[in-house]
């Protein structure tokens, strides 16, 4: 199966348009409520996406940058690592559902700054359109049998379209949870 | 202003009205040229389209994707017609849609507050729009009929004695995919034609 970069851009595109749109529009008081000092507050959430993107942003580019060119008749097929597989399909929520509970790394727990909405969001962004640019830059590349590190452990290294998928999903298991904390407000 | 701007601007504008002095002025200043490389997104699905364009070079393919994940390819760009995602641009929400060069290409684009005022500073403008909206559904109705009742080879036939030349050059994904038919379909098809 060829590696569908368009897909994995416009599901990215859709989630910088939800935070940039909606959730930038919050209140500071909707963006900063929890239901109990243990979860997490819908700016927590976005604080512990930057976090992530800090870990990978770098791999991917390092990754990226060591490929060379696909020539214009190539194709690159999609390739995935068993525990790639089993990481994207835990991760990936079922409609509104969040179907295995998971707790974070340490190093990716979120700052908890209350007071610094605009940054956490502009942030968010910044990281957003960088890792955009990252499948745009990837499109045009040779990717086959490059791996890059993941935040899951030294052994545990994803092919970088199969990284891209497994960033995406995390990213759309956290926007379930958002959606969940506005329930919880209501 | 450039020829090869004027003559775009006359083949697609001055085929139906006549422009005057100032229009050709507003147009040549807001319209804005743009190179894109090859495999360049003019347009990203979920993200709002920014421009109205004409193509001075290259070949552009509209497609989206679908719910299995496939390039649908709906439509191309080539010199001398309009490019881009007329709907995102016009209602300014996040297109469904991709627009991509497939060849290096040259553009000329204007945004969209530009674009609103052309047609307030020179309401004549409007017989062009009435027209191209008129075109671009006659288009796309022939399109639907061909679609719903030719075979594959009628398709290829149709599609081969209307397309310019430089559309036959593109990788055979993007044809197969616009003509509703397997690459391998498509492949067999030109063989028995050259």
């Amino acid at each position: 199966m060829e590696v569908n970069f368009e897909q994995i851009l416009e599901q990215s595109n859709k989630i910088k348009n939800y935070i940039k749109t909606e959730v930038a529009e919050f209140s500071d008081e909707k963006l900063n409520w929890k239901m109990n000092e243990k979860k997490w507050s819908i700016l927590e959430v976005v604080s512990h996406l930057n976090r992530v993107y800090e870990k990978y942003l770098d791999n991917f580019q390092l990754a990226i940058d060591s490929a060379p060119e696909l020539s214009s008749d190539e194709v690159l097929e999609f390739q995935s690592t068993i525990l790639g597989r089993l990481s994207i399909y835990s991760m990936r929520p079922k409609g509104d559902k969040r179907r295995f509970k998971m707790k974070t790394f340490d190093f990716f727990n979120p700052i908890s700054e209350p007071d610094k909405k605009n940054e956490t969001i502009d942030l968010f962004l910044a990281n957003k359109e960088a890792f955009n640019e990252l499948i745009r830059q990837a499109r045009v590349k040779n990717l086959k049998d490059i791996k890059m590190p993941t935040a899951l452990g030294e052994r545990m290294k994803f092919y970088v379209p199969e990284c891209f998928r497994f960033i995406l999903a995390h990213e759309q298991r956290h926007i379930v949870q958002i959606a969940s904390i506005l329930e919880d407000i209501e | 202003m450039k020829p090869e701007v004027k003559a775009i601007i006359d083949s697609n504008f001055g085929k139906y009205i006549s422009i005057s002095d100032e229009a050709y002025e507003y147009l040549d200043s807001n319209f804005e040229e743009r190179e894109y490389a090859q495999r360049a997104f003019l347009v990203e699905g979920g993200t709002v389209a920014k421009y109205f364009y004409f193509a001075l070079s290259g070949v552009q393919a509209g497609y989206l994707i679908n719910s299995k994940g496939e390039k649908v390819v709906f439509g191309f760009s080539y010199k001398g017609s309009p490019s881009g995602i007329y709907d995102s641009f016009i209602t300014q929400t996040p297109s469904n849609y991709f627009m991509e060069t497939l060849t290096p290409s040259k553009l000329i684009g204007i945004n969209k507050e530009k674009y609103d005022q052309l047609f307030i500073q020179f309401p004549e403008f409007y017989q062009w729009r009435t027209h191209f909206m008129e075109m671009i559904l006659f288009g796309r109705g022939s399109r639907e009929v061909e679609m719903l009742t030719l075979t594959a080879k009628e398709r290829f036939d149709a599609f081969i004695k209307r397309c310019p030349q430089e559309l036959l050059q593109i990788p055979q994904k993007y044809l197969a995919s616009y003509l509703n038919m397997t690459p391998e379909t498509l492949s067999r098809l030109r063989a028995l034609r050259d």
